[in-house]
């Protein structure tokens, strides 16, 4: 399903913080995992995760290195800086509280 | 296939503007790597292709993120112009001071040096301040910010020594004189003959307005002068831009 742009804005980088926040991740696997949990509804673009990776790197929230991934080949993966770990842990609240007031306001909170 | 998606991700990296070539290469790096766990099918390539939509607007959102970066390197081009420019009128000013003869100061500056210097010095400034603002392509923020940091010398220099205003007036003419020839006319020889029978012109004109005697071969060594320190300038900007370019460039 194609959502609103105006929906999506502002959730790429809660949806990385999140991902990352597991565990270290590449851009491709970051893709593949948010369209897995998502059941397909979500596809992160790579033309907007890339520059957020950068941008979030830049800023010290990220950090990378490069490995070899399972499949042998040499990948880049980003993981969660301290100051990272601090901003995932405040905008998942920030999420999970926008998100229930969300449901109380579309009527839908029981469901 | 690698042929393909270097010509995609190539663009992405160019527009990118990032300063650092190990950064590039990493980033080159990493977007291959993603095309790869695509799949290498052609089919593949492209899907992943639409999903990665324009690449120009990629480029441009990974720009935004280096943008800092980008800024600190131009400044530092611009401070290297800056310096060469001066030294070089410095220079120019002390060879055209230079006066030769027999005896202990057989080789000496005549009494007018230190005032040319630092007219020499703000022309250079001024012919800087003048390129940086009506490169192309032309922006009204690149504009506006040489304008005002060359403002700002003025400024200061007003507060140390009131008569100096009528220095950077007449050196800001001289420049706009300069970068205008510079930019309108095409050929060395005739660009440098046109600028510098201007100069000369100008010297003129300017020490007849103010009463002071001047003839046309004296306004005519005067402009020679400056035609030196105009085209040292020039180069030396010309110089300093191929050499910032160049950083970038990726192919």
């Amino acid at each position: 399903m194609e959502y609103d742009r105006e929906f999506l804005t502002g959730t790429v980088g809660v949806l990385i913080l999140s991902l990352l926040n597991e565990r270290e991740m590449y851009g491709y696997e970051m893709i593949r995992e948010a369209e897995r949990r998502s059941a397909s509804a979500f596809r992160l673009k790579e033309g907007t995760l890339y520059p957020a990776l950068h941008h979030l790197e830049r800023s010290g929230i990220l950090k990378s290195r490069w490995r070899d991934s399972d499949t042998g080949r040499p990948r880049k993966y980003y993981g969660l800086t301290a100051k990272g770990r601090r901003q995932a842990e405040s905008k998942r609240q920030q999420w999970r509280q926008i998100s229930a007031a969300m449901r109380s306001i579309l009527g839908d909170s029981h469901a | 296939m690698p042929e393909d998606i270097d010509a995609f991700i190539e663009p992405i990296v160019e527009a990118a503007r990032i300063p650092s070539r190990r950064r590039r290469d990493e980033l080159r790096r990493e977007l291959r790597s993603h095309f790869e766990d695509s799949g290498l099918t052609l089919d593949a390539f492209q899907d992943a292709v639409a999903r990665f939509g324009n690449a120009a607007r990629i480029g441009q959102s990974l720009r935004q993120v280096y943008r800092r970066d980008y800024v600190l390197v131009y400044a530092v081009k611009v401070g290297a112009s800056i310096l060469a420019a001066t030294t070089a009128a410095i220079l120019i000013e002390a060879l055209a001071s230079l006066r030769l003869g027999t005896g202990p100061d057989a080789w000496r500056l005549s009494p007018g040096f230190a005032h040319a210097a630092s007219f020499g010095v703000v022309v250079a400034l001024a012919l800087v301040a003048a390129t940086e603002a009506t490169r192309a392509p032309f922006t009204w923020p690149r504009a506006l910010v040489s304008t005002a940091c060359y403002a700002l010398l003025p400024a200061c220099a007003f507060a140390l020594d009131s008569n100096i205003a009528g220095v950077f007036v007449t050196a800001s003419i001289l420049a706009a004189i300069g970068v205008g020839f510079a930019r309108t006319t095409s050929g060395w020889t005739s660009r440098a003959l046109l600028t510098l029978a201007a100069f000369a012109v100008f010297e003129y004109v300017l020490h007849q307005s103010l009463g002071i005697a001047f003839s046309p071969m004296r306004a005519l060594a005067a402009g020679a002068v400056l035609l030196v320190l105009w085209a040292s300038t020039i180069t030396i900007v010309a110089v300093s831009d191929r050499a910032f370019f160049s950083a970038f460039r990726t192919t």
